[in-house]
Order: C-alpha cells, then sequence, then structure tokens
C-alpha cells in the first residue's frame, strides 16, 4: 500500500503538554518498514502518551504540538477524529497494555476480531472469518477455531494477549504500536507472546513500535532503542549498542538492573562471601516443614492444591528467595510462613518455638519477630494516614513509649527525609511508599522480614535503590528475609538462597549461584531461558 | 478543616445547609415572637388571607398559620434527627458485626431483607396501629423502616474494606481486631454512610408527614406538616395558602437534606471545579527525585 521509499511512521519535534504540565518535550524517530522499535522508559517518562500522540488517542485537554506526524505518505498531524479513525486497524494498529481490561467480556474472541474487518469494511463477509482465523493463527493460536468461539475470560493473560494481537494483525496495517505488551504475563508466557509478535511483524514487514519498561526485553527485540527519561529521549541507538556503550548516564542505570550486568555481579557477591571466610551459616531462625494448603474451587470438584509438601529453613541475616510463575504457590507459602492464612497441615517454627497453631495473644505477640510486608506498597496503606501514623500503627499496637521518636528514627533507617512524617500516604511515590512499609515492619524491631513481591511494582531504577536499602538494612539489622518474587533478575540481586516453586511444590532449591548458574530441574531452565537478555551471559 | 475548606468547592451542601438552618430558624424563632397559640381556635378569624397580623393567614379554626407550621416544622426535624441519629449507630453497629462476626452476618441480614421487603410506610402505620400513636413510637418506626437500609450500606462497604491490604496489614502489623475496624474501616464506610443518613433524614420527614397525613402521625390538636397539610385538603379549592405553605415547608426541609448528602457524596447535581487530570506518574517522578541524594 505504501511506496517503499517512504518510511513507515516518522514523527518529528512531537510535543504533549496538559495545560502548563509538559509530559513530551521534544521527540522526534522514524521507523522503516519491517523495523522494530522500541522506546524504553520508566512511569511518567512519556512513553505511553508518545504512543497515544502517534495513534491520535490522546484526552481531549492534552495539547499536541508536532512538527511532522507522518505515516507511510501521509502527515496525519491535525487529522481530526473521523480522518483518523479510518487509518486505524488497517494503517496503524495497537495492541494494549492490560489484556484483561481491553477485551470485550461480552463479546466472542472471533466477533471482536472480525468487528475491525466489519467496520472498516474489508474483505466480504463470507472471507471474513478466514481472515479471522488467519490473524489468530500468526498470534500464536494454534487452534483458532476453538479459541475464536470463547469469551475472553475464559482465556489465560497470555492467550488474552494474543488475541489482542491478532485483532491489530487482523487489518494488515503498516505499522502496529505495542504498549507494554507483555507487562503483565509471567516470563515463559511472556517469551512465547513476543516470539509470536516478532515472527508475526516480521513475516508481514509491518513496523512495530514496541513500549517497554524494560530494557531487557528492548534490547531483546528490537533493531533500535529510544530511552525517553522525562518526556525527552536521553539515548538512541542500535539495541547492541545502547546495550554494551551506554552514553546516557541514565541509560547506565537502567543497563546496570539488566540481568546481564546483575549475572555478574551476582558471581562477584559470591566470590566476596568465599573470601569473607565464609561464615558458616547459622542455626535457622525460621523453618517450616511439610506445609500444604489446598483451596476448594467453586463449582470445580476436589481442591487445588496451592502448597504441596513444602519445607523451608531461613537462617539470620541470609536472604531466602521464593521465585515461581503466577499460581506456583509461593505468596501463599509466604502468607502460611507469617501466619496470616493457616496451613492444612505442616509445622512452622521460629527460634525453635512451634508457632503453627497460635492465636488469639500468643499471635499478636508473634507478630513483634515476624514482619510481613505486601506486594503493591500503596495499597497496603491506608490513604487517611500520614506517614507518621501508619509507620507508628505497630507501636501503638503494642504501646511502645516515645513513638513520636521512634517515627523519626525509623524514617532516617529508611532514607526518608523527616519532613516526610506529616504527608498522607496517599501522597507518597511508589517507592517512598516501599520505604514506609518497610520502615512500618521495621518498627517492631522482628527478626524476620516476608517480603512479598516488595519491588514488583516499582520502576527499575527505583528498585535497585530499595534493594539496597533491603541489603543495608539487613547488614545493621541482622534480618532474615523470606523474599518472594517473581522476577527472576530481581532474585539475582539480593539472595542467597532460591527456591524454585512450581505447581506447590519447591522443585529445586540451592544457593543462588547454584541454581542461576547450574539449574538442575528442567523448569527452571525454562525460566532463566525465559529471562531476557539472561541466557546469553549466564 | 479539610471538610470546612471543602465546602467551598460544594455549592449543593451550602444551599442544603441553608434551607435547613432557615427552616430550624422558623421553627425555634417563631413561638418566641408570635403572639398566637399555635392551638388556640379563634373561629371569628377563620379563613384569613396572609396579613400583618397573621403573616400566612389562619386556617379553618383560626388558628396562626405560621405559628402552626413553625410548630410542624420542629416536630418534623425532630423526628426525622432523632431517627437518623438512631439509625446511624445501629446501623453502623449491625453492618459491621454482620461483617467482621461471620456467623452474624446471615442473621442479621435475612432480617434486613425481610424488612425491606414490606414498604416503608405500611410498615410503619402497622407499627402505629400496634403501638398507639405518639412521637417516641413514631420515631420507633421510622428507625425499624430506615435502620435495615443503612445497615446493608454499611455492610457492603465494609467488606469491600475488609479485602484491601492495609486492613491485613494492620493485622499482620500486630494490632488488635476491634482496633482495626475502629481506625481503617469505620472511617472509610463513613462517607456513604453519611449520604445514606441525609436521605434516611428525608425520607423520615416524607413518611412522618404521610402518617402524619393519615391521621397516624403526630395526634392532633398538635401542628404537623403531614396533618396541616391533611386539613388543608378540604380547602384546596379555596385556601390555596393552607396547602402551600407545609407543602413548601416540607418540599424544603427534604430538598435541603438530599442536597447536604448529593454534596458530601462528590456531588452529581453540582460541581463547580472539575479536579485537575492527575498525569499518570509524572508527580512521582518528581517526588522520586527530591530522594535522590
Amino acid at each position: 500500500m505504501t511506496a517503499d521509499r517512504h518510511p513507515a511512521l516518522v514523527v518529528r519535534g512531537l510535543a504533549v503538554s496538559y495545560g502548563a504540565e509538559r509530559v513530551v518535550t521534544d521527540v522526534s524517530f522514524a521507523l522503516q518498514p519491517g523495523e522494530v522499535v522500541a522506546l524504553v522508559g520508566e512511569s511518567g517518562s512519556g512513553k505511553s502518551t508518545t504512543a497515544n500522540a502517534v495513534l491520535g488517542l490522546l484526552p481531549a485537554d492534552a495539547r499536541v504540538r508536532a512538527g511532522e506526524i507522518r505515516l507511510g505518505g501521509d502527515d496525519v498531524r491535525g487529522w481530526d477524529e473521523r480522518r483518523m479513525r479510518a487509518i486505524r486497524g488497517t494503517r496503524l494498529a495497537y495492541v494494549p497494555q492490560d489484556p484483561a481490561a481491553s477485551l470485550d467480556p461480552v463479546r466472542r474472541v472471533r466477533q471482536q476480531i472480525a468487528e475491525v474487518l466489519t467496520v472498516h469494511g474489508i474483505g466480504t463477509r463470507a472471507d471474513r472469518p478466514a481472515r479471522v482465523a488467519a490473524a489468530l493463527r500468526a498470534a500464536g493460536i494454534a487452534d483458532p477455531d476453538a479459541i475464536g468461539a470463547r469469551f475472553p475470560h475464559e482465556l489465560s493473560g497470555g492467550l488474552q494477549q494474543r488475541v489482542l494481537i491478532a485483532q491489530a494483525l487482523v487489518g494488515e496495517p503498516d505499522v502496529i504500536v505495542a504498549d507494554e505488551p507483555t507487562s503483565a504475563l509471567d516470563v515463559t508466557v511472556q517469551k512465547e507472546v513476543l516470539d509470536n509478535l516478532a515472527r508475526a511483524t516480521a513475516e508481514r514487514n509491518v513496523a512495530m513500535l514496541l513500549i517497554t519498561h524494560d530494557l531487557a526485553v528492548a534490547v531483546e527485540r528490537a533493531d533500535r532503542v529510544l530511552v525517553l527519561r522525562g518526556g525527552v529521549i536521553v539515548e538512541e541507538g542500535p539495541a547492541l549498542r545502547v546495550l554494551r556503550e551506554p552514553e546516557d548516564p541514565y541509560t547506565r542505570t537502567l543497563v546496570a538492573a539488566t540481568p546481564a550486568a546483575i549475572a555478574v555481579s551476582l558471581r562477584e557477591r559470591e566470590r566476596e562471601r568465599e573470601r569473607e571466610g565464609g561464615e558458616s551459616p547459622a542455626a535457622p531462625v525460621l523453618s517450616a516443614a511439610g506445609l500444604s494448603k489446598r483451596f476448594r474451587m467453586r463449582g470445580a470438584s476436589g481442591a487445588v492444591h496451592a502448597v504441596d509438601d513444602v519445607s523451608l529453613a531461613l537462617a539470620p541475616r541470609r536472604t531466602l528467595a521464593l521465585v515461581g510463575e503466577s499460581g506456583s504457590g509461593k505468596t501463599t507459602t509466604a502468607r502460611i510462613v507469617s501466619r496470616l492464612e493457616r496451613a492444612d497441615s505442616g509445622v512452622i517454627t521460629l527460634d525453635g518455638q512451634d508457632i503453627t497453631g497460635l492465636g488469639g495473644k500468643a499471635l499478636r505477640e508473634l507478630r513483634r519477630r515476624i514482619q510481613y510486608v505486601h506486594q503493591s506498597p500503596r495499597s497496603a496503606l491506608d490513604p487517611r494516614y500520614t506517614v507518621a501514623e501508619a509507620i507508628g500503627e505497630p507501636l501503638r499496637a503494642f504501646g511502645v513509649p516515645d513513638r513520636a521518636g521512634r517515627v523519626r528514627e525509623l524514617l532516617d533507617r529508611v532514607a526518608l527525609p523527616a519532613a516526610l512524617a506529616d504527608r498522607s500516604t496517599a501522597r507518597l511515590s511508589g517507592g517512598q511508599a516501599q520505604r514506609v512499609s518497610i520502615a512500618r515492619a521495621l518498627a517492631l524491631s522482628p527478626s524476620v522480614l516476608v517480603l512479598d513481591e516488595a519491588v514488583s511494582a516499582l520502576d527499575v531504577s527505583v528498585q535497585a535503590r530499595i534493594l539496597d536499602l533491603l541489603a543495608q538494612l539487613q547488614r545493621d539489622l541482622g534480618l532474615a528475609y523470606l523474599f518472594v518474587s517473581h522476577d527472576l533478575s530481581v532474585v539475582a540481586q539480593i539472595a542467597d538462597e532460591v527456591a524454585v516453586m512450581q505447581g506447590g511444590r519447591i522443585v529445586e532449591s540451592g544457593t543462588a549461584l547454584q541454581v542461576f548458574e547450574h539449574p538442575r530441574h528442567d523448569y527452571t531452565v525454562r525460566l532463566l531461558d525465559a529471562v531476557p537478555g539472561f541466557s546469553p551471559v549466564a | 478543616m479539610r471538610a470546612l475548606a471543602g465546602l467551598r468547592e460544594r455549592p449543593a451542601v451550602i444551599v442544603g445547609l441553608a434551607l435547613l438552618v432557615a427552616c430550624a430558624a422558623v421553627a425555634l424563632i417563631v413561638p418566641f415572637v408570635s403572639p398566637y397559640d399555635p392551638n388556640a381556635a379563634a373561629v371569628q378569624e377563620r379563613m384569613q388571607a396572609p396579613s400583618a397580623a397573621h403573616p400566612l393567614g389562619t386556617d379553618d379554626f383560626g388558628r396562626d398559620v405560621l405559628a402552626r407550621l413553625a410548630v410542624g416544622i420542629g416536630m418534623s426535624m425532630q423526628v426525622a434527627f432523632a431517627t437518623a441519629a438512631v439509625a446511624l449507630v445501629l446501623g453502623l453497629l449491625l453492618g459491621l458485626l454482620a461483617v467482621f462476626v461471620r456467623p452474624l452476618d446471615q442473621l442479621i441480614m435475612r432480617i434486613c431483607d425481610g424488612l425491606l421487603a414490606i414498604p416503608g410506610v405500611l410498615l410503619a402505620l402497622a407499627v402505629v396501629a400496634a403501638t398507639g400513636a405518639s412521637t417516641a413510637s413514631l420515631i420507633a418506626c421510622l428507625v425499624l423502616v430506615e435502620t435495615p437500609a443503612v445497615a446493608r450500606l454499611v455492610r457492603s462497604s465494609a467488606l469491600s474494606v475488609r479485602e484491601r491490604r492495609y486492613v491485613e496489614a494492620a493485622a499482620a502489623a500486630g494490632v488488635r481486631p476491634a482496633a482495626v475496624v475502629v481506625r481503617h474501616v469505620l472511617p472509610s464506610v463513613l462517607v456513604p454512610v453519611a449520604v445514606q443518613i441525609s436521605a434516611v433524614f428525608g425520607s423520615a420527614i416524607v413518611i412522618e408527614a404521610a402518617l402524619s397525613f393519615l391521621g397516624a402521625g403526630i395526634p392532633a390538636p398538635t401542628a404537623s406538616l403531614g396533618n396541616m397539610l391533611s386539613d388543608a385538603k378540604a380547602f384546596v379549592n379555596t385556601g390555596w395558602c393552607l396547602m402551600l405553605f407545609p407543602g413548601a415547608a416540607l418540599a424544603a426541609l427534604v430538598l435541603g437534606a438530599n442536597l447536604i448528602g448529593d454534596g458530601v457524596g462528590g456531588g452529581a447535581l453540582f460541581r463547580l471545579r472539575t479536579r485537575p487530570r492527575p498525569l499518570p506518574g509524572d508527580a512521582e517522578l518528581e517526588r522520586e527525585r527530591m530522594l535522590l541524594p
């Protein structure tokens, strides 16, 4: 459709602002047909805004200025909604971020995909089912007839995402804008979906603008990488060049957080520990033996084994990471160990004391010694509370004197300014909220912290700082961490020991170096292999 | 304090408050100023149009309408306030019990469902018929009519709050269960309940007026808006003021209560300013930068 001389998409001098706030200040790039360009940035960097500006999908109060937005031969700048609508889906397609929210729950998959064809009048009534099936197959769905007849809620996250990809492909566009297409998925699924997407776009010579927060994904999947920060492109170049020789200091922090770089630091960390003279691991402070937990599913016969005969031991000053994909039972295990949930069977001991059946007062006393840090810190803080109230709450519950003084001390511990004490917890950034959650967990001087996906909701550069803080606190206070995470590159940065969970069982455990460098179990191998940018180095 | 500052952006609350305050002022001031006994008949002066001597005219017994209106408004507001207060306390108690003492949930909610299934005025009539008409029994039956809705609302809001992470986080931090309910659940339930209570206030006024209209409410000769309307209905063609003033007072009270509720609940009817659209992550980025050493 497009003359080959034209680039598929050209954006020059794009600026977007809301009132006085400038979200994107000066962004320029071009996509050749068949080229994959990744736009990398953290939350608030303006990457999604850039994508929406290209698609003409910004809210009405956004002010867009652009030197040029050229799609094929046409400058679409200033096109009205009606003209944009005519090209969206046919020449320019979009793969949205959240698969569950992006599909209509009351229409069958094939109807939703065929809708693209009907609204644009593509093909005839008779050949549309074949086109839909072809698009589904191209998106990596082996059985398009069965899947096409289902409703979105009957599909897994990975399949839902593939349906969205099929929806983008069916109109045979020249350009696809994919906004974090796999961020919500498990690593192994992420790999498959990205493979499908890459194959489909390559076969059809479709240019793709891939938007992601993950530099490793960008480098692995794109020909060229643009790094966006604060609405400005701070670095751009061929993918490998950006990874190997980053010029901008911000890009360097992102590169340092990629799995490849982490694998190197993991080895260094291990060597350092050996050099220090391998302190023999002390007796475990927390141990669990034979934990099992079943959930009865409504409608389904029988029960699901969320946790199946899990045993673990955690030594003081050590970090045990519980790794697995969603549904592996890692969070349930952590919750049982912290006594937020009851096991059907098994024994938990803390400092030699059996805590499995504690209740009432004794259970409340237990909270002094073992504390749980929830995932997504912002939802774990009451938005009505100030920072000081949130941190002081456990102190108040146990009647600790001089609360204000202790709160100041804790704020200092987690490197937050004392001035933050009176701020509402609803007005904290993700990183600050996680620091507050950690300070709150430290308030009663526990010996064990259970950290459930403690950094998963945070941007990479913030993650690194929270992990540093955790390491520092462990050294200073002698804490033991049970660290639950799906993110292997995070685990590699903090864990001494790793236990890999699948389907409620621990399939492999050992020191971090053993598990990462010489995985024995198939599943671990598959998991490591799926981490973007890990396999080439480790 | 923050609530007071927020008032300026919510004209509905101000208008609603003004209406209720004006009604209360009439009810409180008129009895002291008016030379007339609201229940004293004066046959020579019956059915007069508004004049300097009788600002709102007189009724078919020659009683001063303004004086009677003041008493009627006072009665309505007392009954409504008492009903709202008791329904609030009972509703919170029952709703929170249903959520946090699980065995009670089904029991409390099925009783509420049963009461909700009976039309309000009918239920109130039945109770008044059984206990005899008095202000106390009137309040009691209004509470019976209104509490189930409040309890249901408290339960549904508290149920969603119970599943919030910060509630579990508080328990995990070692806070006593009762303290978790008071400090974390109660405050977030209060806003929707405040809206509901304003509706209870308005509905109590309407039901009270309906009962009095039917002769089952405030016993005559004490004036109430309902029995004033009931008296007036015989003279719709000749003495329109008799119908107009208690009707207007009734409307003002209910409108006032509903405006307050609407404003407190986020103001679907009026909103002066739309909140500035938060930009995803931008402010956050700024704050993160502040933390950088």
